[in-house]
């Protein structure tokens, strides 16, 4: 596929995450940190530590949540910090998913807590198909310029 | 009135080393005996120049957070370490932050009590360096932070222009 179509279905699928909330300014300040310092790699680093991370953090609360009694503090834990993350990520779907998510632990629901689970699962699932998405887009366009060369 | 505290740190005979003051409001740049009238663009050497080649030294176990602190430090120009995650005896911060000007540490780190690392930097420094400046998801925590000989504090996720901001501010305070 030609370089400029690979950038438009870039731009367009950005625009679109940005415009649904998916992700903030926040992902936009690490984005022009990359553009600006000619530093490829920076972004997809970030994204892919996020990614990693995220999974791993809903596997332990899933973990957690099945316990016969369980311990909201840990859970408490783990949300707060799966809200850091992607906070820092300029995440803002998970992030605001995970501040309600933490309402349920303080009120010690396992019930809104699951519910609460499947909400963040199925936000970070989406994001992460987009970032993935994202960073293949980003892979060939620059394989494709670097052909040019 | 002011919202303020006042308190003094001693040193181990128990004696004042040093008294700090804590307001809360924006410190506006020094004021020169010379110049009232002047520009204040004159009265100091550009924020900029003061932050490139500033040795910083990063703790935090958190590797996202590493990774982004680590890239807008180097993009204001300063020259980053950072320890390996789970090394923070007292020997081996103190060594590495011997050898720096900043350390920048995560107040909320599993394994580690930062405000014990920022002391034990305090304690071991002679000098000006290193400065302390903590990152925080938490409010309210300035006090604290203080006490502990923390010169200054960023708020989680951290941005570009308030690092900078932050950093401006502990290296024109002394």
């Amino acid at each position: 596929m030609a370089g400029a179509a690979l950038r438009d279905q870039l731009s367009a699928l950005l625009s679109s995450m940005f415009s649904q909330g998916l992700v903030d300014e926040q992902f936009e300040q690490l984005q022009m940190l990359q553009d600006e310092g000619g530093t490829p790699g920076f972004v997809a680093e970030v994204v892919t530590l996020f990614c990693d991370d995220a999974e791993r953090i809903i596997a332990e609360i899933a973990t957690l949540l099945e316990q016969p009694i369980v311990s909201f503090d840990k859970v408490d834990a783990f949300v707060h910090q799966l809200k850091g993350s992607s906070a820092s990520v300029g995440a803002q779907k998970v992030k605001f998913t995970c501040m309600q998510f933490r309402q349920f632990c303080q009120e010690k629901s396992r019930d809104g807590c699951l519910m609460a689970l499947a909400v963040v699962r199925n936000e970070f699932y989406d994001l992460r198909n987009k970032f993935q998405t994202m960073l293949q887009l980003e892979q060939q366009i620059q394989a494709y310029d670097h052909k040019q060369q | 009135m002011m919202q303020g505290n006042i308190w003094a740190i001693l040193d181990p005979q128990g004696l004042p080393e040093s008294m700090t003051l804590v307001l809360r409001f924006q410190l506006q740049s020094p004021l020169t005996s010379s110049n009232l009238g002047g520009s204040f663009e004159q009265q100091y050497a550009s924020p900029s120049c003061q932050i490139a080649g500033l040795k910083v030294l990063l703790i935090d176990d958190d590797d996202i957070n590493l990774v982004i602190a680590r890239k807008f430090l180097e993009k204001l120009g300063c020259v980053v370490s950072s320890l390996p995650s789970g090394s923070t005896s007292p020997n081996s911060v103190g060594a590495s932050a011997a050898s720096c000007q900043l350390v920048m540490v995560n107040l909320e780190m599993v394994r580690v009590n930062a405000f014990d690392v920022a002391l034990r930097i305090r304690q071991s420094r002679s000098g000006r360096w290193p400065f302390v400046m903590a990152m925080t998801s938490e409010h309210n925590t300035w006090e604290k932070c203080a006490q502990s000989g923390i010169n200054g504090v960023l708020k989680k996720p951290v941005i570009l222009q308030e690092l900078k901001d932050e950093l401006v501010r502990i290296l024109q305070s002394t």
